[in-house]
């Protein structure tokens, strides 16, 4: 499990971008997504959470608004640019491209 | 247990650089922490199971305050080492306080000669010392270097903003330091040149009077200004 965290960790950004590609959404609706598509295998520290939102707001790759609830909640909703779209497929592609790499080399003797 | 995660989050923020991103992450962080923590007594957990799950799930959050100063975050200033500029100042206000002293040392030496003619060229050697004289703590004043304290905090925000506003009033305050010195010397002028020591002194009665009204018509130009 923690072997699998450290490889998880490594694509925080592409994992929130693959959840803003559904739609806007805030910080705990994302976390509760990622923790039901695993079946409570995974969730995001906030901490990481957080730092991705403000990384991924630097690159431009989101935008955050604060949403209007009208039972005193106030969500910061972040939604997906067109440059985070982009970077989305890009991660994905360099995504595949890692994962026949590393099976190459844990699996040697079967590609060879 | 919903107040238990507030006063929990405000701890974490203790340490957290005042910025207004920080005061965001930190609306945002409580209000997401409440949703969890709601989420999780909705499925059957007690409170303080749901109140613990849900702030060790907060993580590290070191990484998270790196991130929050304002702007780019800003190297120490570079000081041309050209000496402790708090002696410099000292230097330069000895040297302005010694010459008014001694302004009054031609009209002295020069007015004890027999020779004619001498009075005015020691008021007008008196002058121009004392004129050196305001002109240096006029600098000195102006080009004393302005303490910063440590950027992206509230406070350093804050200077930032009063020294925007205010230079124009950081220039009356250098001219205002000078006009104590400029009463003193325009004292000892009267004094010496009509030799009325038993009225001069007035002018310390008059000075103040001055001053305030000077004070009063700054202070309204400033607020009619804003």
């Amino acid at each position: 499990m923690s072997i699998a965290s450290d490889v998880i960790r490594g694509h925080t950004d592409t994992i929130i971008l693959a959840q803003l590609m559904q739609g806007d959404s805030y910080g705990y609706k994302i976390n509760r997504a990622i923790e039901l598509r695993t079946g409570g295998e995974y969730e995001l520290k906030e901490a990481t959470l957080y730092t991705a939102f403000r990384r991924l707001e630097q690159m431009g790759c989101i935008t955050s608004y604060w949403g209007d609830e009208s039972t005193g909640a106030r969500r910061r909703y972040y939604s997906i640019t067109p440059v985070g779209e982009q970077a989305y497929y890009a991660m994905l592609s360099e995504w595949d491209t890692s994962k026949q790499l590393l099976e190459t080399l844990i699996r040697p003797h079967q590609s060879s | 247990m919903e107040y238990n995660i507030r006063c929990y989050v405000d701890e974490l923020f203790q340490n957290a650089p005042r910025t207004q991103k920080a005061y965001e992450l930190k609306v945002e962080l409580t209000q997401n922490l409440l949703d969890k923590y709601h989420a999780l007594v909705a499925e059957g957990k007690s409170p303080e199971d749901a109140y613990s799950l849900t702030v060790v799930s907060i993580g590290d959050v070191r990484e998270l305050f790196e991130g929050l100063e304002d702007g780019p975050v800003q190297t120490a200033p570079v000081y041309i080492p050209t000496g402790s500029p708090e002696k410099r100042s000292a230097a330069i206000t000895s040297i302005a306080v010694m010459l008014y002293i001694l302004s009054v040392v031609p009209v002295i030496v020069l007015g004890s000669l027999p020779v004619p003619g001498m009075e005015t060229l020691s008021i007008v050697l008196m002058l121009v010392m004392i004129s050196l004289a305001t002109g240096l703590l006029i600098y000195n004043h102006a080009a004393k270097p302005k303490k910063q304290p440590p950027a992206g905090t509230v406070v350093s925000d804050f200077k930032q903003w009063q020294t925007q506003t205010n230079s124009r009033k950081q220039l009356l305050k250098a001219i205002r330091s000078a006009y104590w010195p400029l009463v003193l010397a325009l004292y000892f002028l009267l004094s010496f040149g009509t030799g009325r020591w038993h009225i001069t002194w007035i002018l310390f009665l008059i000075a103040p009077a001055v001053d305030g009204i000077i004070k009063a018509v700054l202070t309204l130009n400033d607020s009619s200004g804003k």
